[in-house]
């Protein structure tokens, strides 16, 4: 599957939707990314794996504005995205699906879909939202019931959901699945495929690494703030130095 | 028996008038978890906006309204643009530093520019008395009691039903998920403001036709609205109003069943204890 | 003290002899006596960070006590006062202990809420006079006894010796070690428990202080004004007159509040506007607004902005002479006994921590689930284990941050067993336990060598005990872990402009200050570079040589392989497994927990 999808990306075209250049960011005194390099080309899936602390949820937050660089370029469809705050990235088109509970607690499942759309002017947005439904008929039978009584897994795939409402062209997923075991996982991976299917490029960060790097067309391996390796899924998944930058020195 | 009706119907009408008062507290404290000490002196202005509009511009309350609510929401706006926006992540010292530093201000220069005496108005159309259940209750305050509840209707659909009342919700619940879905947060928070000190605007347009107003009457309000929000609980507009209501029925039931000059310390005195008890008040969540 | 300040008080002290004009003696009465107010309130306010909007009470309270006592019962107002004060004191615990846990605007509102009751309760009160006031017996007059004086220069006198008295307590308290503990509190209430500073016992020692002194300004004042009513002793804004004396001279320092008394009484004085009356109130609108300023830009007050004109450094706290210079042994920091040389291999060691079948839950949520550890005295054990695992949760659990659903933790101390399930932070803490946070926390607002201070011993002080200076031994061994961990040179730094590696350093030392028997180190070496990982390594190593035991979370893989004797897996909130580190990371389900399935 690895294959196909590399095949897949490489025919999507060379020119990169998104360039990570020698990013450096951090939280006041402490530096977290320490020259950062990437790039992710249009409806690629890349995922970035590494231990924690790598600074793999800080590189999402500093391409999506939450965070600022202290130095290097972000780029996106040619664009600088340094200095420019998250609705005004979100509106070049690009949607982040934080880490943990980003789905609204209190406000219905419909309405959780209603606010993703909140930057659309457009009179489609009744159709969207009804089309998604369709496509996920568990949160249909729920569109009533607040955020807050679903699933663990509901809730996950309502926050991933709603992200086509906005119709991205690059999706920042930050641990999609923790918490998540076996059918839930299969389905929300099922679901990222359906974003690269309609041509959306997805950069993802993951703890499950050997899920991930199965379903990604590349991957990058972050230590300490810097990529360490990159390649194609299949290469990472089975490289042994990566073995050893999860669990230490001869593993 | 009949006492007990008199008193808790006149303590549920005035209840619904704290309620008003104290929405707009609430409002700011679940939004951002502002609390603005000086939020009572916004209503004190506002009447002083209603007096005025009749004495300049031969408005009656009713007219006055949506000149008084407008201001009210400039006047929001303008507070949050010049200082809270400057202490929203600040300590919670410097909060209550700031709102009270406001509260002072505002009081002190309405006591500079209208002087220290009492002013009052008598709204023709809201003479006389109203009977509820057989109660005769002042047809001025079942006006202020109705124009509560139709103000927190009004927020009600508001919120519940608009998109832009949605995003406010969102803002509430969780700030990085709502800029993470484009909502500029800080237009948010105007937002919140404009709201809040608008609806300090129409409770005191229709407090004026029963209640006096000097500069000083934030003062009687203060820990009045404070207590409303605390009793009632955070997180949703049923707080204020439900705790609004309980301190007009204890203030009403205590005047008249105990003591009339005693009445407040009843009423500080259930305060204090829901803060040693239970500090979420009745509906909402604990502190954090 | 200083000549300067010498001078100053004498010159004060003198003053009468020299200066007649009753409305300038008056002004400066009132002065000391507001300033007083002021003080008291800085004590609580201003150290403590507890902003009081009813302090007025406290003042009213004993302005009736003392004056009831002297017009009904004949008791001079010189043992009056101090049944003034106690009753105060009562009353402020009553309205202190079951607010002290909650926000900080409940502590302020709860205040207002009981100044606003007394007041209304003795605007009632026939005994008291209600609405006419009391008036103080003249019949009495220039007797010494009854506190009552025609002249001016005696009040001048008695009041500025009651300033002085505040001034000295406040002094007192910003030298030694109870001003310290309460800018702990202040500023982190929750790192300073964790280092077994209990929040609520320094706090109702400054509350019940602050009110006995503005009690006594109270009495004072009634003696002085010969009459009072509820509208001048306990109305509502006096306290926040007090509040705001206090807050723009500058909350917790020791100048502040008198600077600030002196500026606004005289101000108020000299420029007809009316003070705690409702007059025309010019003079408060612009409080307002400088409040304002204050608050946003410098909260320090008038102190702060001369502080940044003209940067004078801490005066240490009651250093004692040639503490802060280099020990004269020279201290082994150079070879570092190896880690193992303490620990006999194969040798059983008593259990130290025990866990036994944790749980936690947070709504829908089992963060911990039937987690059972045990930490032998002398080991260094690590949790590891993917994000979500429930480490901190853990730590929190077992230092009494959060309070398990199920389960028990107990700690072996010299054969007998202490419960800690369920205890307060800082009760767990004084058994013995140290931690330090995932987030870093130290006191911003504190010194570098303030910050290791508070981490001295807290067990067993008496409370009185809190009015001296920390020991020599103490700043010993502050000293030592400054050149120990580097952090020498900005020993007189505020901790919050250090940087981040100076700041986990700094962290760590603090928690070991004291020897801990258990350290729990939520991951220590987190978002720092290689040095500053090494010399955390050998602090950490240096300590356990000398017998502190370590239960150390971590994701930095290889320093745990260094340090540590087992490891326990965590994941979902489960233990997974234990063992020593060689088996843990050749471990199948470690493998794939860790790395994904």
């Amino acid at each position: 599957m690895a294959g196909d999808a590399a095949a897949a990306g490489a025919a999507a075209g060379g020119v990169d939707i998104l360039t990570v250049a020698d990013v450096h960011a951090g939280y006041g005194q402490q530096e977290v990314l320490r020259g950062v390099t990437l790039a992710v080309r249009p409806g690629e899936i890349v995922c970035i794996i590494g231990p924690n602390g790598a600074g793999k949820s800080t590189l999402l937050r500093t391409v999506f504005g939450f965070l600022r660089p202290t130095s290097g370029a972000v780029r996106f469809e040619g664009t600088s995205l340094v200095g420019r705050r998250p609705p005004e990235i979100l509106r070049q088109g690009i949607a982040y699906v934080p880490q943990g509970i980003s789905a609204l607690p209190n406000l219905s499942v419909e309405d959780n879909l209603v606010l993703a759309a909140y930057t659309r002017r457009d009179r489609e947005v009744r159709r969207d939202i009804e089309a998604l439904l369709v496509l996920f008929p568990a949160l249909a039978a729920r569109r009533r019931m607040r955020a807050r009584t679903l699933s663990g897994g509901e809730r996950r795939i309502l926050e991933i959901a709603r992200v086509l409402l906005l119709r991205p062209r690059l999706v920042l997923l930050d641990e999609p699945t923790i918490g998540l075991a076996g059918a839930a996982m299969t389905f929300i991976y099922d679901k990222i495929q359906e974003f690269h299917r309609r041509g959306i490029a997805v950069l993802l960060v993951e703890q499950n690494a050997r899920t991930a790097l199965r379903h990604s067309h590349r991957a990058y391996v972050l230590e300490q703030g810097q990529v360490r390796f990159e390649g194609s899924g299949e290469e990472i998944l089975n490289h042994p130095e990566v073995r050893r930058a999860y669990l230490g020195a001869r593993a | 028996m009949e006492l007990l009706l008199t008193a808790s119907v006149d303590g549920l009408v005035m209840g619904l008038v704290y309620a008003l008062v104290s929405l707009g507290l609430g409002l700011i404290w679940g939004v951002m978890d502002v609390i603005n000490f000086a939020h009572a002196e916004y209503v004190m202005l506002a009447m002083y906006a209603t007096f005025f509009a009749g004495q300049w511009l031969r408005l009656d309350p009713l007219q006055a309204l949506p000149l008084v609510a407008l201001l009210g929401f400039g006047a929001g706006v303008a507070t949050y643009a010049v200082l809270i926006r400057r202490i929203v992540g600040a300590s919670m010292v410097t909060q209550i530093f700031a709102t009270f530093g406001l509260l002072f201000f505002l009081r002190y220069a309405a006591f500079a520019v209208f002087g220290p005496n009492f002013r009052g108005i008598t709204w023709g159309a809201a003479a006389g008395s109203v009977a509820i259940a057989g109660i005769p209750v002042s047809a001025a305050k079942v006006i202020a009691g109705i124009a509560a509840l139709a103000t927190f209707a009004v927020l009600h659909v508001f919120l519940q039903r608009t998109k832009v009342g949605k995003a406010l919700q969102a803002t509430a619940q969780n700030p990085t998920a709502a800029l993470a879905l484009g909502i500029e947060v800080e237009r948010m928070y105007m937002l919140a403001w404009g709201l809040s000190i608008a609806t300090a605007g129409v409770a005191g347009v229709f407090l004026l036709p029963f209640y006096q107003v000097s500069p000083a009457v934030g003062d009687a309000f203060l820990l009045i609205t404070f207590a409303s929000v605390v009793l009632g609980g955070f997180g949703s507009l049923l707080g204020p109003l439900l705790g609004g209501v309980a301190i007009g029925l204890i203030e009403g039931i205590a005047g008249t069943m105990i003591s009339p000059t005693f009445k407040l310390v009843f009423v500080f005195a259930v305060f204090l204890l829901v803060l040693f008890v239970r500090p979420g008040g009745l509906l909402g969540r604990d502190p954090a | 003290m200083t000549p300067r300040a010498a001078a100053v008080w004498g010159a004060l002290v003198l003053l009468p002899a020299v200066v007649h004009n009753a409305y300038f003696l008056n002004g400066m009465i009132l002065v000391f006596i507001y300033g007083t107010a002021a003080q008291a309130w800085n004590l609580l306010g201003g150290y403590g960070g507890q902003l009081s909007f009813g302090h007025v009470v406290f003042f009213g309270t004993g302005a009736y006590t003392s004056t009831l006592l002297l017009s009904m019962a004949g008791v001079s107002p010189w043992i009056g006062m101090w049944a003034g004060a106690a009753l105060a004191t009562l009353l402020s615990f009553v309205v202190g202990y079951p607010t002290f846990r909650l926000r900080r605007h409940y502590f302020a509102l709860a205040t207002l809420a009981l100044a606003e009751m007394v007041r209304i309760l003795v605007l009632n009160w026939p005994l008291a006079g209600a609405a006419v006031g009391l008036y103080l017996p003249l019949r009495l007059m220039n007797r010494p006894w009854a506190m009552l004086w025609n002249t001016k220069p005696p009040y001048y006198l008695l009041s500025l010796a009651l300033f002085a008295v505040a001034c000295g307590l406040v002094l007192v308290t910003d030298r030694t070690r109870l001003g310290l503990y309460l800018r702990t509190i202040d500023q982190d209430e929750d790192a300073a428990a964790a280092l077994g500073i209990s929040g609520r016992r320094y706090k109702l020692l400054a509350m019940g202080l602050s009110a006995a002194l503005t009690a006594l300004a109270g009495t004072l004042f009634a003696q002085y004004v010969l009459y009072i009513d509820p509208s001048t002793v306990l109305d509502p804004s006096r306290s926040v007159l007090f509040a705001i004396m206090a807050l723009l001279g500058g909350r917790g320092t020791v100048v502040g509040p008198a600077a600030g008394a002196a500026f606004l009484t005289l101000l108020s004085q000299y420029a007809g506007g009316a003070l705690g009356g409702l007059g025309r109130g010019y003079d408060y609108v612009l409080y307002g607004l400088a409040i304002m300023v204050v608050a946003v830009y410098e909260p320090r007050g008038l102190v702060g902005v001369l502080e940044r004109l003209r940067p004078r450094p801490r005066p240490l706290p009651g250093a004692p002479a040639g503490a802060a210079a280099p020990s004269s042994v020279p201290s082994p920091d150079g070879a570092l006994p190896p880690a193992s040389a303490t620990r006999a291999p194969g040798d059983p060691q008593p259990p130290l921590l025990e866990v036994a079948g944790l749980s936690k839950r947070f709504g829908g949520l089992e963060a911990l689930r039937d987690v059972t550890l045990t930490v032998r005295r002398g080991e260094i054990v690590g949790v590891l284990g993917p994000n979500g695992a429930g480490k901190s949760t853990l730590f929190d659990c077992v230092t009494g941050f959060l309070a398990p659903s199920r389960g028990a933790v107990v700690l072996r101390r010299n054969g007998d067993r202490r419960i800690l399930t369920g205890r307060a932070p800082f009760w767990i803490a004084q058994q013995g336990l140290a931690r330090t946070f995932q987030l870093i926390r130290v006191f911003p607002g504190l010194t570098a060598l303030e910050n290791l201070l508070a981490g001295q011993e807290h067990d067993g002080e008496p409370l009185l005990s809190v009015f001296r200076a920390s020991p020599p031994a103490v700043f010993e061994q502050a000293g030592t872990l400054l050149r120990l961990t580097g952090l020498e040179a900005v020993r007189d730094t505020p901790a919050g402009q250090l940087s981040y590696g100076q700041q986990k350093l700094l962290g760590l030392a603090m928690a070991l200050v004291r020897r801990p028997r258990l350290a729990l180190l939520d991951e220590p070496v987190a978002g720092v570079n290689l040095t500053v990982i090494e010399r955390l390594k050998d602090h950490i190593r240096a300590q356990h040589a000398q017998g502190v035991t370590f239960l150390i979370i971590e994701h930095n893989i290889e320093v745990l392989m260094e340090l540590a004797d087992r490891l326990y897996f965590l994941a979902e909130g489960r233990v997974i497994t234990d063992g020593p580190p060689r088996a843990i990371q050749r471990n199948e389900e470690v493998l794939s927990l860790y790395y994904g399935r």
